[in-house]
């Protein structure tokens, strides 16, 4: 606890109520606390309205990381640096186990706080998650209502069939014709 | 539970741009709100794909020389080309004949050493893979015939212009194909408003183009003909379309010419070029009522020497000339080749964007460029088959 005495702690409170207390570099690793910080209006404990506890500690973890890669690299020879594929692997390892609802949160968080590496992480992992899916599963998995009529959804299909031609609910449709 | 209906537009537009295209596309049937980014996002790539494909003629056989297709872009890997031209690449000879907006018209022929060789046509999307084929032509005595494909992206129909030079100066002779109907109609005669001829050009692909639904070919002496195809529809019609020849600025020896087009594809540009400079002219007609008047307008003058000082070193040598070889539809750029590659010229920027050090051929030598902007709304007529 000696070093909280040198260091300059910040207070986040989520949007349930919990209170975290981290460093100010750790939150300025998010460019709009940074912003907010260096206006000199967050001496108290700043509202993160929009981020559950659960995600404001995994947005917490990843800022930490940041920090810690960017004070070594300033030190030559740094056993911390990573090199792209080190990062990349980081990277996935972090996003791991994380599941569509979560990411979805997390992507609003990222968004919200401007932590562009962490969107992109999200970006990533929402991009493979998104590719080799069809409309259902994507509307299942990310709670999406299809406001669609049938017959908007039919036609959109007969245009640009050449898309879903793999498509297990597609072939299920046609064939029952 | 979290939905993805909370994030804000641009970071679902962010992530619907990094998807591959057919994944991209199958986004549009989620919702009505991703229908609309999903086609924000086709808009705002068709802007930034660029790709084109080389036509070499490399030896295959001594004396014979058959085509060759690349695929090369800039862009990252959006769009599997390769693997639609190398699936059809294994059948029989192939080779792309025109192209217009995004489709290729693409022949195939079937050397039989008893009889005839047959050749049958069909149509590709490369970008999605799709394939049209094309019922049997009727023979045409002419082999120096150019075959134009006539497509606007509005409709999911095209037309096919198959031009004989003809034996005469006063009409050619022309086929027409509609996937409409799915037929060719009879042959017609166009008598032309004043006699001509047609060049042999070595590089045939911008000999002609469709603009607006009037096809273009290059003539001799100093002319255009121009064939409006939009009313051409089924083989019962029984009128011949007229054939229009314009008058071109005026050439000396030196020059060539080609065609390509201008203002997003709505208007025809005629390019003629020398070792000294490249002018672009946009055709502009006035008082349709009949009897139209062509008006030519100078849009660009390039002297060669300001390409020459601004081209990096290691695509040519001194005293190398730069040939138009094609022009985007989409964007107001001209392809360029050199000696060693080909280069891109933005026409509004007026410099030199994105070179192509393509041409290191040991037997053989290049043709053309097709040039591609990008078009994956094209659907699937109901006549389609794979050929």
């Amino acid at each position: 606890m000696s070093e909280s005495t040198e260091k300059k702690m910040v207070r986040l409170r989520s949007s349930d109520g919990e209170v975290f207390e981290v460093e100010e570099s750790v939150a300025k690793v998010a460019k709009t606390l940074q912003d907010m910080l260096e206006e000199d209006c967050a001496d108290a404990v700043i509202p993160i309205t929009c981020v559950r506890a659960p995600i404001l500690t995994k947005v917490i973890d990843y800022c930490k990381d940041q920090v810690m890669i960017s004070s070594s690299s300033s030190t030559t020879n740094n056993p911390n640096e990573r090199t792209e594929q080190e990062r990349k692997a980081w990277g996935q390892k972090f996003m791991e186990g994380v599941d569509s609802s979560t990411l979805c949160e997390l992507l609003v968080a990222s968004n919200f706080l401007n932590i562009e590496g962490l969107l992109n992480l999200g970006v990533d992992k929402m991009v493979s998650m998104i590719q080799g899916k069809y409309p259902q599963e994507i509307r299942d998995m990310f709670n999406v209502v299809n406001d669609f009529t049938p017959e908007e959804e039919e036609e959109i299909r007969n245009q640009n069939a050449w898309a879903f031609e793999r498509d297990p609910y597609y072939k299920k449709r046609s064939s029952s014709k | 539970m979290a939905s993805m209906e909370q994030l804000n537009d641009d970071v679902t537009k962010n992530i619907l741009s990094r998807l591959k295209l057919e994944a991209l596309i199958r986004c549009k049937s989620v919702s009505k709100k991703w229908k609309g980014l999903v086609t924000e996002v086709v808009e705002s790539r068709g802007e930034k794909m660029h790709g084109l494909i080389v036509e070499n003629y490399s030896l295959a056989f001594p004396g014979v020389f058959l085509p060759e297709y690349r695929y090369e872009s800039q862009d990252s890997g959006v769009f599997n080309l390769d693997s639609a031209l190398d699936s059809i690449h294994t059948r029989g000879f192939f080779c792309i004949r025109d192209s217009s907006d995004g489709l290729l018209l693409c022949s195939r022929t079937h050397l039989n050493p008893r009889k005839d060789s047959v050749m049958s046509y069909f149509v590709l999307n490369p970008v999605t893979g799709t394939r049209v084929a094309v019922p049997e032509a009727p023979p045409m005595k002419y082999s120096d015939h150019r075959d134009v494909l006539a497509f606007d992206p509005s409709s999911s129909f095209f037309k096919i212009v198959r031009w004989s030079r003809g034996s005469a100066k006063s009409f050619s002779e022309v086929d027409f194909y509609g996937s409409r109907t799915g037929t060719w109609s009879r042959r017609r005669k166009v008598a032309h408003s004043r006699e001509v001829t047609f060049p042999d050009s070595r590089v045939s692909a911008t000999s002609t183009v469709y603009v607006n639904g009037v096809v273009f070919r290059v003539a001799d002496p100093n002319a255009l003909v121009a064939i409006d195809v939009s009313g051409v529809v089924s083989c019962d019609d029984q009128i011949d379309p007229p054939a229009r020849v314009i008058t071109v600025p005026c050439l000396d020896k030196t020059t060539h010419r080609c065609l390509g087009k201008w203002q997003q594809g709505k208007a025809l540009c005629y390019i003629d070029y020398n070792k000294t400079r490249i002018k672009l002219w946009v055709l502009e007609e006035e008082g349709v009522n009949g009897g139209a008047k062509e008006k030519w307008v100078l849009k660009q003058a390039i002297r060669m020497e300001s390409l020459t000082t601004t081209t990096t070193t290691t695509m040519m040598s001194s005293g190398s000339s730069f040939r138009p070889v094609a022009m985007h539809s989409g964007k107001e750029e001209l392809v360029l080749e050199v000696q060693q590659g080909i280069v891109c010229y933005n026409l509004k920027k007026s410099r030199l964007e994105g070179s192509y050090p393509v041409l290191q051929l040991k037997r053989g030598y290049f043709r053309s460029v097709t040039v591609f902007p990008f078009s994956a709304t094209f659907h699937r007529p109901q006549t389609a088959v794979d050929p």
